[in-house]
């Protein structure tokens, strides 16, 4: 209810009539509870900067623990006010309450005068509060009401022994946790990450070089955080928030746990430019944060006396790079598979992701070529006999003369994947002494008339 | 080294050493070819190499001829091999078990794909001068402008002062003075066929154009030995078994 409603004499849950007769030119729109929510999304994305410890509370508020967080905005006051104006900026009008617990605060906010609550003060706070901050059912409100029971103290003053016989034990920790007897934590929206480092910046920054200072300046303190904690981090991630209370996160990988400022920071160079929709600082960033969100355990590293240097050290980091720059779905590994399928037997995965494999199978297959083409692409060949290997075949308009041949391989389908039929593979060679891996798929007899394809080239 | 193959392939360098058949110097490989070898002395390791397809059929020969030479000249290092999409689409992509054929070991290769010649020689350089590497393939399709020379220099210098192999393939490319250390050009040859018909190891018609260490350029048929990792003649059909014969006393 904004004040000049108020002013009009309009209160919530007014029937519609009753308000236009009260106010004949009133603008009626529909209510758009997806829109408010999305918009309250946005609020509490852009207000994790506050605090990473934040949740939305009902469809209308947002509840923030910002235990130790408040010095970073020149204390209680500065952060509340900070909060209100930020909200005024997307267009909200706010009230704020700041108390010590969530429960007190709630109340405090949504029935009370709002304001800072001197700490351990909570209870003296919200015994002044009409009966209904406790927010129990309409029906155990209404008793309350007729007992004479009108304010939260009168209600605190009873045993709550009897509170708990007549509304039931519900009711009597919601008095206490109201009072802010009881103490019970929010859930945030975000789960906190093991390591965070913020910068709230004075000025706002939007040029690459200051955002690249920054970010170094928070790996530092990141890192030396990692160090006293023996961790190292796996995946980092960069909060920028705008002045506009738009929120762009990027985050980066490594292949290994790491605590190595210089390096994590190549990665965000790296990532940063290689970014499809850039980051688009509009009228700045004014605060940055830095989440460790994956750590591992990270031990010292004794470097040898005759420092020698690590070599596979600076494959990882290698391979964090290129990862970094071209997506890791471009750096790959191979990892041999147990299927006989060709395409599927030697599979390429990100190398950031998969550990160096050895090919342990046992059994000895006819060589595969070197190149391999996925899909299969279609030719004309003309065999003698069936099973006999092609004897000449037509690929991108070019004949081919088969002159050495062998086979067939007999590779069946995978019928329990998809049905198909069955292969026979020939490794063959041409009059130019270029080798190809071609296959006929079917059998000469099945329905279908078999047809020919090749799949890969030998060097 | 628990890789008994690689343990024999380091034994028997050291022999040729001792027997003054392979280069002394760590600076250089060699393709394991005898004649070939005697002929060029080697090749720098520390320095980029150009490997370019006979024709547009001819790129498969002239990767594996790459990555020949990369096995040669990595020993028991990572070999990175970086392929342009545009490449994969013409002569398909690396199949890793006809890697493992081709006598290469899929735990010390790592694959990279990128879009466009720039980015490319942008992740070349960056493995060269990572210096984790034993060498670095890079097959890079048609006449790019971004393949300009000052982008191979850079390529050389990463080369040179990493001390890791630069080989770059190239499909078409216009003969060009560049920085390379070596010019090769790879056509398929016809294979020595086994008993049954049936083709026999990779051959190819090896031609060095250009070798600014001096030696005379030359043409060879070689081919490719992958259970050995060497590049050896292909006429000496008996190439096989005499090593097995002249073995025979000494073991007994």
């Amino acid at each position: 209810m904004s004040p000049a409603a108020a002013r009009l004499g309009l209160t919530a849950g007014l029937a519609l009539a009753d308000a236009r007769a009260r106010v004949p030119d009133l603008v009626c729109l529909p209510a758009d509870p997806d829109g408010d929510a999305a918009l309250l999304r946005q609020v509490l994305t852009d207000f994790s900067r506050f605090t990473p410890m934040a949740a939305a509370d009902g469809p209308d508020g947002l509840i923030l623990d910002v235990t130790g967080c408040a010095h970073l905005f020149g204390g209680e006051a500065g952060l509340m006010d900070q909060a209100i104006i930020r909200a005024g900026w997307f267009g909200l009008e706010v009230r704020a309450a700041l108390a010590g617990t969530p429960q007190a605060a709630r109340a405090l906010v949504r029935f009370g005068p709002g304001g800072i609550t001197p700490e351990g003060q909570d209870r003296v706070a919200v015994r002044d509060l009409p009966v209904e901050a406790l927010e129990l059912a309409e029906a155990d409100l209404q008793a309350l009401r007729r007992a004479g029971l009108k304010t939260v103290a009168a209600v605190d003053d009873r045993p709550r022994v009897a509170l708990a016989a007549r509304f039931g034990k519900a009711a009597a920790w919601k008095v206490d946790r109201v009072l802010g007897l009881e103490d019970i934590r929010i859930t945030p929206f975000r789960p906190p990450d093991p390591c965070v480092v913020d910068r709230v910046l004075m000025e706002p920054i939007s040029t690459d070089d200051d955002i690249l200072r920054v970010l170094d300046d928070l790996l530092g303190e990141a890192s030396l955080r990692l160090e006293r904690d023996g961790q190292g981090g796996r995946v980092f991630q960069a909060g920028f928030f705008r002045v506009d209370g738009r929120v762009r996160r990027v985050t980066v990988q490594t292949g290994r746990a790491t605590r190595d400022g210089p390096v994590v920071l190549r990665l965000f160079r790296e990532t940063l430019a290689a970014l499809i929709t850039p980051l688009d600082p509009g009228f700045g960033f004014d605060q940055v944060r830095l989440s460790v969100v994956q750590t591992e355990l990270l031990a010292a590293t004794q470097i040898d006396l005759d420092r020698r240097p690590d070599r596979s050290a600076d494959l990882e980091g290698l391979v964090d790079r290129l990862s970094a720059r071209l997506g890791s779905e471009a750096v790959l590994r191979l990892q041999p598979r147990d299927t006989h399928l060709p395409e599927r037997a030697m599979r390429l995965v990100a190398a950031n992701l998969a550990h160096p494999h050895r090919d342990d199978r046992e059994e000895t297959v006819p060589p595969r070529p070197l190149h391999l083409f996925d899909p299969p692409q279609p030719v004309e060949a003309l065999a003698g006999l069936p099973d006999s290997p092609p004897r000449r075949f037509r690929w991108r308009r070019v004949q081919h003369e088969v002159v050495r041949a062998e086979g067939p391989e007999r590779i069946a389908g995978e019928w329990w994947r998809k049905p198909e039929p069955t292969r026979d593979y020939y490794r063959v060679e041409d009059a130019a002494g270029r080798r190809f891996w071609l296959f006929r798929q079917g059998l000469y007899g099945d329905p279908a008339q078999p047809r020919w394809f090749i799949h890969g080239l030998f060097a | 080294m628990r890789d008994p193959a690689l343990r024999l392939e380091a034994l028997r360098r050291r022999l040729a050493r001792m027997d003054g058949r392979a280069p002394s110097d760590a600076s250089r490989f060699d393709l394991g070819h005898p004649a070939v070898d005697a002929d060029l002395g080697g090749l720098n390791r520390c320095a980029l190499h150009e490997v370019q397809a006979g024709t547009g059929a001819d790129l498969a020969s002239a990767d594996g001829f790459a990555l020949g030479l990369a096995a040669r000249a990595a020993g028991t290092g990572v070999i990175v091999w970086i392929v342009q999409s545009m490449t994969a689409t013409e002569a398909g992509l690396p199949y890793g078990a006809g890697l493992v054929d081709w006598g290469l070991d899929p735990a010390r290769m790592l694959f990279v794909r990128t879009r466009d010649a720039g980015s490319l020689l942008a992740a070349g350089e960056d493995a060269l001068r990572s210096g984790a590497l034993g060498a670095v393939v890079m097959s890079i399709w048609a006449e790019p402008r971004a393949l300009s020379l000052t982008a191979q220099r850079r390529l050389a210098l990463g080369a040179r002062e990493r001390r890791t192999a630069a080989i770059l393939v190239r499909s078409r490319a216009a003969a060009q003075a560049g920085p390379a250390e070596t010019r090769w050009t790879i056509t398929a040859s016809p294979s020595r066929a086994l008993e049954d018909g049936a083709p026999g190891r990779p051959a190819l018609t090896v031609r060095l154009d250009k070798n600014r260490t001096g030696a005379k350029p030359g043409q060879w048929v070689m081919e490719w030995r992958s259970d050995e990792r060497r590049f050896a003649d292909l006429a000496s059909v008996s190439g096989d078994l005499v090593p097995l014969v002249a073995q025979r006393p000494a073991a007994a």
